[in-house]
């Protein structure tokens, strides 16, 4: 497996509005390249739609976002094909296309991927033991004939972190890789993320609410409250912060600024 | 706050309070049914368009298992409903046909108007009928699901294109398998009509005469039928991939663009065949 040399992401007064309701306001980030960046916040708080601007999956109502000093927002869908062929996402349900087999889901990237020049050299033979490699580093031995509605929910993130890692990424996106599963599973996806960034210095981005994950993982934490960036610092600067706000969330206190009420829309009050 | 005696009528401002409300219903309505309502149409339009430039650059792309597997699965599978509906509906035109025509002595014309009457409208639109019911459902309720499963984005953060991936095989499926799938369902049309014709008192040589007098002088029907065809399958597959590749709203939304895939097909294939049918045999002839 090669070295990355990792991807910088550049978010620069990212608004993304769903109807009425403002999702996300006036987001400026900056990832640098190999960062294990955790963003925290509360549910519907937008951070998967953030994720999914970082890969243009979701078109910003105003803003721009740089790789690599690349404005994507700019780019017709067309040309985001190659940008998007350095990104992996692991999708929170994993999003494994239901057709196909383990092997196949994981293989289609480099199949059917812009990238598929770069493996099309490798033999059949070559191809299935790369599978495999991909497989076992995520702790998965023997499952490639399987169909993923055979697989339970943390094998599934499993594979679908294979099929992130298949196609060697730059930037890997994880949508919430660990909620729902248990703390074991949890804290072994947990060491797969911070292993693939050790060995290829992919930049990660991890959208979580798992407290326990961001203090096992992050480099930094991006904290998302009313659609603004509230918090954004190192994790131990997180977890020492005297910010109310900051506070409540990682002590998970139900009395503090942050309501707990939603109102209509899916919002909640800003204190 | 006080009532009012009754008797007493309604002061100045509250009638223009009311009257206010009922000019902002009527603007909104407005707005919607003259500006909102067209301008969708359109937008939906060009949606459609670009679905179907981008599918037929795809289709090169598209590897040869793929193609065929989706022939089986739309065009094939298809095949029992469509002649089984054909057959009927074609037995049911064959009797009324053999019924009225018997009052004249003609009834030995049976076979010719079936067999241009099912080769030139029934065939290809109640296939495309089917077509919808089976292959446009099946499309849009598949996509939708694989896009409210974000398998839709994943494919796109792969760096391919939904449209050249999943639609190109569908649209092309669609389109070369409806023509196929009336030519089948237009013998067994024609068979159905030679049963009921024979047994109320039609020779199978009458009935087959018939059929060779009435293509012999119109053999151009027969093209006509299967240009149908191919623009029905055309607008079953661009329509059920388009409100597929656009579901939105999770497992209802996917009901929605289902339904919303076959209503429209049907509308559309009526559209077309309306069209089709005056622009090939010279307009309206008023």
């Amino acid at each position: 497996m090669s070295t990355s040399k990792g991807v910088s992401i550049r978010l620069q007064g990212i608004g993304v509005d769903h109807g009425p309701l403002s999702v996300l306001k006036d987001i400026n980030l900056t990832i640098n390249p190999g960062e294990l960046v955790c963003v925290v916040g509360l549910s519907g708080c937008g951070k998967s739609t953030l994720l999914k601007c970082m890969s243009a999956l979701v078109e910003p109502t105003s803003g721009d976002v740089y790789i690599d000093d690349i404005n994507i927002t700019a780019l017709k869908e067309s040309q985001r094909h190659a940008i998007r062929a350095r990104m992996g996402f692991v999708f929170q349900y994993a999003a494994l296309f239901d057709s196909m087999s383990v092997f196949e889901n994981v293989v289609f990237g480099i199949r059917k991927g812009p990238l598929r020049s770069r493996y099309a050299g490798l033999s059949r033979v070559a191809i299935a033991r790369r599978v495999t490699e991909l497989l076992f580093d995520v702790g998965l031995v023997g499952i490639e004939r399987r169909m993923p509605s055979e697989l339970s929910g943390g094998m599934r993130r499993r594979v679908g972190l294979a099929r992130a890692l298949a196609t060697e990424p730059d930037v890997i996106l994880y949508d919430e890789p660990t909620s729902g599963l248990d703390p074991v599973t949890a804290a072994a996806i947990d060491h797969l993320i911070v292993e693939t960034r050790e060995r290829r210095n992919v930049t990660s981005i991890v959208v979580t609410h798992d407290m326990a994950s961001v203090m096992r993982i992050a480099d930094r934490v991006v904290m998302l409250y009313g659609g603004k960036v509230h918090f954004d610092g190192s994790r131990d600067a997180f977890r020492d912060s005297s910010d109310p706000v900051v506070r409540q969330f990682t002590v998970g206190d139900v009395t503090g600024p942050i309501q707990t009420r939603m109102h209509s829309g899916g919002s909640r009050s800003d204190a | 706050m006080a009532t009012r005696p009754t008797g007493i009528k309604r002061t100045m401002t509250e009638v223009a309070d009311e009257t206010t409300l009922v000019l902002e219903g009527v603007g909104r309505v407005s707005r919607q049914v003259v500006i909102s309502g067209p301008l969708s149409v359109i937008r939906y339009i060009g949606d459609v368009f670009l679905v179907l430039t981008e599918a037929v650059s795809g289709i090169r792309e598209t590897d040869l298992i793929t193609h065929i597997r989706q022939w089986f699965l739309l065009g094939v599978q298809t095949f029992p409903i469509a002649g089984t509906t054909v057959g009927l509906s074609s037995a049911v035109f064959a009797y009324y046909t053999v019924m009225s025509l018997k009052n004249y002595g003609a009834s030995g014309l049976v076979g010719g108007i079936v067999a241009i009457t099912v080769v030139r409208e029934t065939g290809p639109l109640i296939a495309g009928i089917m077509l919808t019911a089976r292959a446009g459902s099946s499309i849009a309720a598949e996509l939708g699901a694989m896009r409210a499963s974000e398998q839709i984005d994943a494919l796109r953060v792969m760096g391919l294109s939904p449209v050249r991936y999943l639609a190109s095989s569908r649209i092309l499926a669609c389109t070369l398998m409806l023509p196929v799938l009336t030519v089948l369902s237009d013998l067994m049309g024609v068979a159905a009509g030679g049963l009921v014709a024979s047994s109320n008192g039609v020779s199978t040589q009458q009935y087959i005469t018939s059929i060779r007098n009435a293509l012999q002088h119109s053999g151009s029907d027969i093209f006509e039928g299967l240009y149908k065809a191919m623009v029905f399958g055309c607008i079953v597959g661009v329509i059920g991939c388009n409100e597929g590749l656009n579901s939105t709203g999770g497992a209802a939304g996917v009901g929605s663009s289902t339904i919303r895939a076959v209503v429209l097909s049907l509308a559309l294939i009526f559209l077309a065949d309306l069209l089709i049918t005056f622009t090939t045999n010279g307009g309206l002839a008023l």
